[in-house]
């Protein structure tokens, strides 16, 4: 067992999980900056996406946050993103890979430092059985301390588009592209953004699962190190999650946001 | 909003209790890949990457079979498509 990539893997699925970017596209980069080449970093970043979504499955589902429907919908631009994303990444250079890499995280960074707070607020008249997703809809209702939000899901072309980029970027990146899936959720479509990343946590585990099907078929998964990074990216997730109610989220954000600018210079530096 | 658009969808009964056994398996799994040597830790590596990519895949198609036993067969199509598209990915890459 490689120690370090179970260490890195651990390590970044922890602290994206508190800063709500997810960990993969710190992981990537950092494996591709410590030697890792570029297309055999991607598919462990995937593999560490779909373990850390498995992983926060039940906890998302038990607040009733997710949004299938909305999940699904989207996911058929996103998943189609990614395949594309995969079978592209097989043909490119490891210098393209590496500068989609530094962009990726540049974005990432940008993205998560501007990330907004609550915009759709509590409606009198509704309790806890209203709770839910609405049945042939993009809408429903979620709990938020005390009070319950209902939601409509808007702007659903330029929703999906974004969803289909998030795809590419992750087929091509191996990095998950929740960070432009939550925000093209909240900002765009104007789903509350507790829904939004309950629903992205759930939809980055199918986008990678179509992205680490191509990879299979290129050959490029090194079983063993994704047992490893699988391992730690649970661990890490789970870490992540539990000490995230005592840490400041928009801090850490704003320290990972810093991290991801520092790691895109370096690996565009280096590319 | 009409009468139809309200109705609250009931979850998929056991999702809950299967993620959360589902996570337990495939943290298992990836322990013994990644620690034990020879046949037994690569066929456990195996298994967790085929693991963690049929979980939500199979969630999909319990979504998509739900939603149509709910009549809301807009959005069964929806999570089918989504199988379809994944699986004709699988086919592209192996060719």
């Amino acid at each position: 067992m490689n120690w370090a990539d179970f260490a890195l893997a651990l390590v970044t699925s922890a602290v994206g999980a508190v800063g709500g970017l997810g960990g993969a596209v710190l992981l990537v980069p950092l494996l591709v900056l410590t030697g890792t080449p570029a297309r055999a970093a991607a598919p462990l970043g995937l593999v560490s996406v779909a373990a850390g979504s498995t992983a926060a499955g039940a906890r998302q589902l038990k607040g009733g946050l997710v949004n299938h429907r909305l999940g699904i919908t989207t996911e058929l631009f996103a998943s189609t993103g990614a395949i594309v994303g995969a079978l592209a990444s097989g043909l490119a250079s490891d210098r393209f890979l590496k500068l989609v890499l530094a962009a990726v995280a540049l974005a990432a960074g940008v993205l998560g430092s501007r990330r907004k707070g609550i915009r759709n607020l509590p409606q009198p008249g509704l309790a806890t059985a209203d709770v839910g997703e609405h049945v042939g809809t993009l809408s429903g209702v979620y709990q938020l301390d005390d009070g319950f939000v209902p939601y409509q899901a808007k702007r659903f072309g330029a929703g999906a588009a974004l969803f289909g980029l998030s795809g590419l970027i992750a087929g091509l990146a191996g990095a998950s592209g929740g960070f432009v899936k939550t925000p093209a959720s909240s900002e765009v479509m104007h789903v509350p953004v507790r829904v939004a990343a309950a629903t992205t946590t759930f939809t980055i585990g199918i986008t990678s699962a179509a992205g680490l099907i191509v990879f299979a078929f290129q050959g490029r998964l090194d079983l063993r190190t994704c047992a490893t990074v699988c391992a730690g990216a649970i661990i890490g997730g789970h870490a992540g999650a539990s000490v995230q109610s005592r840490l400041s989220p928009p801090h850490v954000r704003a320290f990972l946001s810093m991290a991801l600018v520092v790691i895109a210079v370096v690996l565009a530096v280096r590319a | 909003m009409t009468g139809i658009e309200q109705r609250l969808d009931t979850p998929v009964r056991g999702t809950q209790r299967a993620t959360q056994i589902a996570a337990m398996v495939a943290f298992a799994l990836a322990a013994i890949g990644a620690l034990l040597p020879g046949s037994v830790g690569r066929a456990a590596a195996v298994a967790v990457v085929s693991f963690i990519v049929a979980v939500p895949l199979l969630r999909v198609l319990s979504l998509a079979v739900h939603w149509l036993r709910m009549g809301d067969r807009r959005f069964a199509a929806a999570a089918f498509g989504l199988l379809v598209i994944v699986a004709a990915g699988s086919v592209i890459a192996a060719l």
